[in-house]
């Protein structure tokens, strides 16, 4: 089946080589709701990719199926060509390098900055005790990697804006992997300023050869940053391009529907 | 407009009394000193050496427990079979010393196991089930009271060898072995949950569970392990409790109506019924508050019948200052 799409003329969108994570066939149902259906996926070294779909077409849901946090009905899941199972988000982590940003954030609020990206890997003295010390001067340091300003990593959470929690989320997914990174709706939640520092963020990994997953609603961005796009539609994957070959116009198609989807991929 | 104005001034609240809503161990210690205050305008014997060595001594059996509570509760459960606990735990102990010849120290092993097993149990009913733990603990303590009056017959069993009653005998510090126990059990909380992974798990598993399963913590077993935690620490406080007693026996009417002075206890000291807040230090204050209060009503000879629902109205405020702090994290 691979082989069929890659001899057809939507070979053009896809890089060449062994993707480094692949979905085959991935179907998920919440009761009535068929959230994924049938949905094949791939990544390629030092790329980024954008998912794009209206409302409840089923972008989160493959994210956290990717990142180990719900369970496949049915489908594969392959790290470098090796069939996987991911039982939870740090399978995920180990076996496919996969570190994750979710869209609601998923932070601490009662703790620190610092407490919140070392969470569960602090350093430690004696295994046990937190080692203060190094977990602030190593929050420092990734802020300021990121450039990003916050009064202190010594701060809750749960005071901070949305911008600045969303740095927060994204430093955590960064202090624990560099391979690939699944971003939902990273710039949702920002100010124009921020905006731009999280596409410069995703452009830097992708020059430092990681793999980035981008979920966005805005195309201006997504044309920016990605250099694939692949669009769902209820729970279907119904197109993939290369941005150098579409157009805003022809994305905002096949989200709505106005645009028939690929057969190819429709088909499936 | 003016309602716009209105709704925002209400919220710029005066930073101090800010800063004493978000330390809640601080903002415990004002009622606590005007309580204190208005007892000793009353009748001075509330700062009697005896009468507050007597408060220490009685807030210890809540306070030792408290600090197992507070770990449950911040990762968002409660135990509410505690006092129960700690009747079976005695009359357990009390019968195998008594009727099965089993030696003190090996009956008290026996009966620790015992109370651990309970805390297993509403763990499975709570975590695994799904049960919601004010319920899953509220049927297993009604039960484990029950065992316990059939266990022992309604009446208390005795006599007991003199052993039983050494511990209770001690007066380290000046006071009583559980106090000890309740103070370095207070000590290593604090440091648990302020200097350590485990304490960050801890937080992390009652704010936020996804937060704390994406980062790989077991939310399960850390709840497992804080009800195990307060269910063991109900057993040593019944043993204990027994050990005090006049005449040692095990009552199983130990505990009684004690459920309300560990839980309101704990929520005076700041720990959140939402999970996610609560600190050792608190905890101590709040049940100390709650004895104060208790004392205090005593010394100043008011009608007894007071107690409870003078006990029930701090409760509430507390719990309604626990809410309203909860909506202001929401916002
Ligand atoms: N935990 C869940 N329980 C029940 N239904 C769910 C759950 N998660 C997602 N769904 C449903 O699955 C469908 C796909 O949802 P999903 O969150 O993946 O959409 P999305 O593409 O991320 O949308 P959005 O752009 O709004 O974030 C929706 O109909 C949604 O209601
Ligand atoms: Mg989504």
């Amino acid at each position: 089946m691979t082989a069929t799409v890659n001899n057809s003329p939507n070979l053009v969108s896809s890089p060449p080589g062994t993707p480094i994570l692949e979905a085959r066939g991935i179907s998920k149902a919440f009761g009535h709701v068929q959230a994924l259906k049938n949905v094949d996926f791939e990544l390629y070294p030092a790329e980024v990719v954008a998912l794009i779909g209206d409302n409840g077409a089923g972008k989160s849901t493959l994210v956290k199926i990717l990142s180990g946090v719900y369970r496949k009905d049915s489908g594969q899941i392959l790290v470098e060509g090796q069939p996987v199972e991911f039982h939870g988000p740090v399978d995920a982590q180990r076996l496919g390098g996969i570190s994750t940003v979710y869209q609601d954030l998923a932070l601490v609020n009662v703790r620190d900055v610092a407490s919140n990206i070392y969470l569960n890997i602090e350093p430690t003295r004696f295994g046990i005790f937190i080692n203060f010390k190094k977990l602030y001067a190593d929050a420092q340091e990734i802020l300021h990697r990121l450039k990003i300003d916050l009064p202190s990593v010594k701060v809750n959470v749960g005071e901070l804006s949305g911008g600045q929690r969303q740095a927060v989320a994204i430093s955590r997914a960064l202090a624990r992997g560099r391979r690939i990174f699944l971003l939902d709706e990273p710039t949702a939640a920002l100010g124009v300023e921020q905006q731009d520092k999280v596409n410069q963020l995703i452009l830097d990994l992708k020059a430092h050869g990681s793999t980035v997953v981008v979920i966005s609603h805005n195309l201006e961005h997504v044309f920016k940053v990605a250099d694939r796009l692949i669009v769902f539609r209820r729970g279907r994957r119904v197109g993939t391009r290369l941005k150098s070959e579409t157009t805003k116009e022809e994305i905002v198609g096949l989200i709505t529907g106005a645009i028939k989807g690929d057969a190819v991929e429709a088909a499936t | 407009m003016s309602q716009i104005t209105r709704a925002r001034a209400r919220f710029r609240m005066p930073s101090f009394m800010h800063r004493l809503l978000a330390r809640h161990e601080s903002a415990i210690l004002i009622p606590l000193i005007l309580l204190v205050t208005f007892f000793y305008l009353r009748n001075p014997a509330i700062l009697a050496p005896i009468t507050i060595t007597s408060i220490l001594r009685t807030m210890a059996f809540p306070g030792l427990i408290g600090m197992g509570m507070v770990i449950l509760m911040i990762t968002g459960e409660i135990d509410l079979s505690t006092a129960s606990v700690m009747s079976l735990t005695a009359v357990f102990a009390a019968s195998l010393i008594r009727d099965a010849g089993v030696p003190v120290w090996q009956a008290s092993i026996y009966a620790l196991g015992l109370s651990l097993l309970i805390g297993f149990i509403n763990a499975v009913l709570t975590v695994r089930v799904g049960v919601h733990a004010v319920l899953t603990t509220l049927g297993v303590g009604l039960a484990v009271r029950g065992f316990s009056y059939l266990f022992a017959n309604g009446l208390p069993i005795y006599p007991l060898p003199e052993e039983v009653g050494y511990l209770g005998t001690l007066r380290p510090l000046g006071v009583s072995v559980v106090f000890v126990l309740m103070i370095i059990m207070m000590v290593i909380v604090h440091v648990i949950l302020n200097r350590t992974t485990w304490g960050a798990a801890i937080f992390a598993t009652g704010t936020n569970k996804l937060a704390a399963q994406i980062v790989g913590i077991n939310t399960n077993r850390v709840k497992t392990l804080a009800f195990m935690l307060t269910s063991f620490l109900a057993g040593c406080s019944g043993l204990l409790y027994m050990s005090q007693l006049p005449l040692p026996s095990g009552d199983p009417i130990i505990g009684k109506n004690l459920e309300l002075d560990i839980i309101a206890g704990v929520i005076l000291g700041g720990v959140s019924f939402f999970g996610g807040r609560g600190s050792a230090i608190g905890t101590l204050f709040g049940v100390m508050l709650m004895q104060v209060i208790r004392t205090g009503m005593v010394v100043a000879q008011f009608d007894p019948y007071w107690q409870i629902p003078v006990l029930g109205l701090f409760m509430l405020a507390a719990a309604s200052v626990d809410v309203i702090r909860h909506r202001r994290s929401e916002r």
